[in-house]
């Protein structure tokens, strides 16, 4: 039962290790399955983020299989890292349909790791229906989330102090759906009242919805599911998604590529990587299903 | 004065010619805590508004007695218990046959928990660091021929403790023993759970509320019990200096009394039953200078924040154990000599009871020998060292009184920042106390690793080949045994009665009454411990660990 | 370099963490990546997780006494589900007569009160190292 589980994190640790192969082996494999719903959840710490992941995260898994990369910066010092998410969601980890995997950063300044879309790609071939990644940071870091989840999902709380503050650096931007979690402690109406103007304003024709949620009970969950699934929905129509994961697509290839030049810089003079990079004529937004995999070659080449 | 500075400041000026010729051990000297630490105290350093303190009076910085241990010695209480009711009750009356004057029951993590033993999740655990209690019948066993009246029992019990209770004030109605004749402790502190020791089970609404209605039962049926012992032991054990130990029991302690008063209790009727449970470390001066300041800190805070009026509301009552993260796996008899100094600090910090750890505890749970040694050394400090004879001998030391005034100033900036989060229970949710308390056990284990911080036996004056001491052993067949027990019982008990029992207690904690009296039923019907946390877990749902790293 | 994957778990139910927490932020500054699972873990759930994160190493801590029937029982489950190359190592108040038994069972190492943090560093490192060589 396990044996797939077993492939499947083998697999990722080498995407995440950039194995060369690793990652040409998830280039070949397609992003645009509608089938699956890639939902983020941000927010500044704090915010009882794992416990509402817990919580989406049965609801989802009663009838579909859901994936969760529940993504952790690593130490600037040693590059180490702590990765506890996962407490909060121990209970999950018997549950057949549930597949979870903690990430570090690994120094990457954008919340998330550099490979988070090869693994995407690798998770969305083993046939999960839901994927959410959980990521945490206050402030800019935390915007490159809404690049790769089909809906992003933005947690507050009441009363962490200059809570409206840490929201003014974009985030605020960034939210298909705002969720006021810890809801029935005191300051929750202050909150919901200085979020609902963000929330009504359009963006591209959604109206980002307000939901209030008690994590820790299991509160307005059903409501906030219901609100995924109604983005997901809008998100189907109109060619929306097939965008949603283009700008994902090229997140990876943008990511990636400084990973890789870095991971090369220090073996390959860069005047030989500078003239491989010129002999091939890519474009590198426009043939999204193969030009990942021609970069790796020009490293390849090298 | 003008004297006494201009002399000092020849006396500093020497000292450091000194210090230039013989550098001394190291740059900086400072407490535990990080408290700076002068070369030596003066006259000067005392506090310009020290009044003439005195024990027995507020704000009772010297002691919570005028005479103290020349009236009644501290009671010596040595935490035990183990594998079976049957055992437990064995070696009780071998402590009270050798001097012991109070019981304290160690329980088994499953019953900490509130699982029986028969539960998947106790495999492996049961009668290994206490006695297994399942049932009313358990406890019978536990306490047979000790007539309840005649000892003070403390028992270390916090999310179930409201069943224990039960259970014990059940067995003292068959003994006969009136309810307010009944003395001793239940931990009863749930707070610390979170933060340090890990044995919960509910959520921290419900489990306040819990504890709110052991007050409220306690103060009419059980007069002399005191309802809770808030916890500052396992806070340090988990890591923290000795500041963060104070300042963070007595965080939890306002958040008790302020749930109490919420749910309408009048603080005097409740305060007079809270007592507080400190650690005995090695840092003597410093561990004194704690206890005294925690005593002022208290009574300030229960007369100035709540305005108590009675006496005894003001007065902070303490049991003491000596630290058990300092004893060492190697050469483990060096422990009795960390565990006499650490019980000297508690004698002379004015505690009210104490425990002496064993020698072994770094190996296993305590031999019968090395039990008797502990509390032998509590015995050589009360009957031979003489510091027992004049109250708080310490008091006076220009440096012992700086050290108390440091420790309260420390406090009162954390308690103050905790106050700012909202209170112990916010700062437990946003993992702030936590946080501090890992810091702090980490800088220490760094400050080891970096010899800093010597440990004798460990980093410094090792020996090769250390040779093991014979060790207590549980025998697994314990957990067999209780699970036969548990199974002959369910089946002759009367299920009706059990059944109505549980249901009556799911209501009323439904509908947010006191939950004592209904919980009292269902054990004198031998309802399980297990099954009686089932149906609250069910209620209030369980606490989810939010231990960051 | 692929950072070393370390799961820390506490087995049983004693919620004595202090050594685990050390631990874990120790390894963590020596550039592992640590994935703690908190308190009350069964054996099962230990496998499980251990499974789906790809770890190297599992560090087992039990202050409770119940070592020799918990530890035995995470190298059994790796076993069984085709993850028996995951080395397990563990650590707490274990009393000396019970590491040979432990270390029978399949546990790498036992590490008991007083180790120093640089021994399980160390030992970690060449123990992974050498596991992948």
């Amino acid at each position: 039962m396990n044996n797939w589980q077993l492939q499947l994190a083998k697999a990722i640790t080498k995407i995440e290790n950039l194995d060369f192969q690793a990652l040409a082996d998830a280039a070949r494999l397609p992003l645009d399955d509608s089938s699956v719903h890639i939902i983020g959840v941000t927010g500044p710490p704090g915010g009882g983020k794992s416990t509402l992941c817990n919580q989406l995260i049965q609801g989802l898994a009663v009838s579909h299989k859901v994936a969760a990369l529940l993504v952790d910066p690593s130490s600037p010092f040693s590059g180490g890292a702590i990765l506890g998410d996962r407490i909060r969601m121990q209970a999950l980890v018997s549950n057949p349909n549930v597949y979870i995997r903690s990430l570090s950063n690994r120094g990457n300044a954008g919340g998330v790791a550099s490979s988070l879309v090869s693994i995407l790609r690798l998770l969305m071939s083993y046939g999960f229906d839901y994927i959410v990644i959980e990521t945490v940071g206050a402030g800019q870091s935390e915007v490159k989330i809404a690049s790769i989840a089909d809906t992003t999902l933005v947690v507050s709380v009441p009363n962490l102090g200059d809570d409206i503050q840490a929201f003014k650096s974009g985030i605020l931007e960034i939210a298909d759906i705002f969720v006021i979690n810890k809801g029935d402690l005191p300051g929750a109406d202050s909150l919901y009242t200085s979020l609902r103007e963000s929330a009504q304003s359009q963006r591209q024709g959604w109206t980002p919805p307000l939901c209030q949620t008690v994590a820790t009970a299991g509160l307005g969950i059903p409501e906030l599911l219901a609100e995924i699934h109604r983005h997901g929905q809008w998100l189907g129509k109109e060619n929306r998604l097939v965008e949603k994961r283009k700008l994902a697509a090229k997140f990876e290839v943008l990511e990636l590529s400084r990973m890789l030049l870095q991971k090369h810089l220090d073996t390959v003079p860069a005047e030989v990587l500078a003239r491989n990079l010129n002999r091939k004529d890519i474009n590198l937004l426009q043939k999204l299903d193969d030009v990942y995999g021609e970069l790796l070659n020009i490293f390849s080449e090298v | 004065m003008q004297d006494k500075q201009e002399k000092l400041a020849q006396w500093q000026q020497k000292l450091e010619q000194g210090k230039a010729r013989f550098p001394e051990r190291k740059a900086e000297f400072e407490s535990s805590s990080g408290i700076p630490l002068q070369t030596v105290y003066t006259p000067l350093d005392l506090s310009q508004t020290d009044e003439f303190a005195l024990p027995g009076e507020f704000p009772y910085t010297r002691g919570v007695q005028r005479n103290m241990y020349r009236g009644r010695l501290w009671t010596m209480r040595q935490y035990a218990g183990f594998a079976s009711a049957q055992e437990s009750n064995e070696r009780y009356k071998y402590l009270l046959s050798q001097g012991q004057t109070g019981l304290s029951v160690a329980f088994d993590l499953p019953t900490q928990i509130g699982l029986d033993s028969d539960h998947s999740l106790s495999e492996g655990e049961v009668g290994k660091v206490g006695v297994a209690i399942d049932s009313l019948a358990d406890m019978e066993i536990l306490f047979s021929d000790i007539p309840l009246d005649k000892v003070s029992t403390s028992m270390t019990i916090n999310a179930p403790a409201i069943v224990l209770l039960a259970m014990y004030l059940v067995v003292a109605e068959k003994q006969g023993v009136e309810w307010n004749k009944l003395k001793g402790t239940i931990q009863n502190d749930i707070l610390k759970e979170y933060v340090a020791r890990g044995t919960y089970i509910f959520p921290p609404e419900p489990s306040l509320k819990i504890i709110t209605d052991i007050f409220a039962f306690c103060a009419e049926n059980v007069p002399n019990w005191n309802t809770i012992s808030i916890s500052g032991y396992h806070i340090r054990e988990a890591g923290a200096t000795a500041v963060q130990e104070v300042a963070f029991t007595l965080a939890n302690a306002i958040c008790y009394v302020e749930t109490a008063m919420a749910a309408g209790q009048k603080v005097d009727d409740f305060a007079p039953r809270l007592s507080f449970f400190f650690n005995a470390h090695s840092n003597l001066f410093e561990e004194v200078a704690k206890f005294r300041a925690a005593r002022k800190l208290w009574a300030e805070i229960m007369r100035d924040r709540f305005g108590a009026k009675a006496e005894k509301s003001l007065l902070l009552r303490f049991h003491t154990q000596t630290a058990g993260c300092t004893l060492t796996a190697q050469q483990p008899d060096n422990n009795v000599v960390r565990v006499a100094l650490q019980a000297l600090a508690a004698v002379l910090g004015g505690t009210q009871s104490l425990h002496t750890n064993s020698r072994d505890e770094a190996l296993a749970l305590p031999s019968e020998d090395s039990v008797r040694i502990a509390l032998r050394t509590q015995q050589i400090i009360a009957h031979e060292t003489g510091v027992a004879d004049v109250v708080d001998p310490l008091g006076g030391s220009y440096y012992i009184e700086d050290l108390t005034n440091q420790i309260e100033e420390k406090v009162k900036d954390m308690l103050t920042k905790i106050d700012d989060m909202g209170g112990a229970v916010a700062a437990i949710n946003a993992g702030y106390i936590q946080r501090q308390i890992q810091d702090s056990a980490y800088n220490y284990q760094l400050g080891v690793e970096r010899k800093e911080q010597i440990i004798v036996g460990v980093n410094q004056f090792t020996v090769e080949d250390e040779t093991q001491p014979d060790l207590l052993r549980v025998d697994p067949a314990v957990g067999v045994e209780q699970n036969q027990r548990l199974a002959a019982l369910k089946s002759q008990r009367n299920q009706d009665a059990v059944n109505s029992g549980l249901a009556a207690i799911r209501t009323a904690a439904e509908k947010g009454d006191n939950i004592f009296p209904l919980v009292l039923d269902s054990v004198r019907a031998y309802a399980s411990l297990g099954e009686i946390c089932g149906v609250l877990r069910e209620v209030y749902g369980e606490y989810q660990g939010k231990d960051l790293v | 370099m692929a950072p070393i994957r370390v799961l820390m778990a506490k087995p049983g139910l004693d919620g004595h963490d202090r050594g685990a927490k050390v631990v874990s932020r120790a390894l963590r500054d020596a550039g592992m990546e640590v994935i703690y699972t908190g308190l009350r873990q069964s054996p099962e759930q230990i496998v499980l997780a251990a499974i789906q994160e790809d770890v190297d190493i599992i560090g087992l801590s039990c202050l409770s006494g119940a070592h020799n029937s918990l530890f035995p029982k995470v190298v059994d489950g790796l076993k069984a589900k085709g993850a028996g190359e995951i080395v397990v190592f563990g650590g707490g108040v274990i009393p000396e007569a019970d590491i040979p038994g432990l270390l029978a069972s399949g546990i790498a190492a036992v590490f008991t009160p007083g180790t120093s943090l640089e021994e399980i560093v160390s030992w970690v490192r060449k123990r992974v190292k050498n596991h992948h060589e």
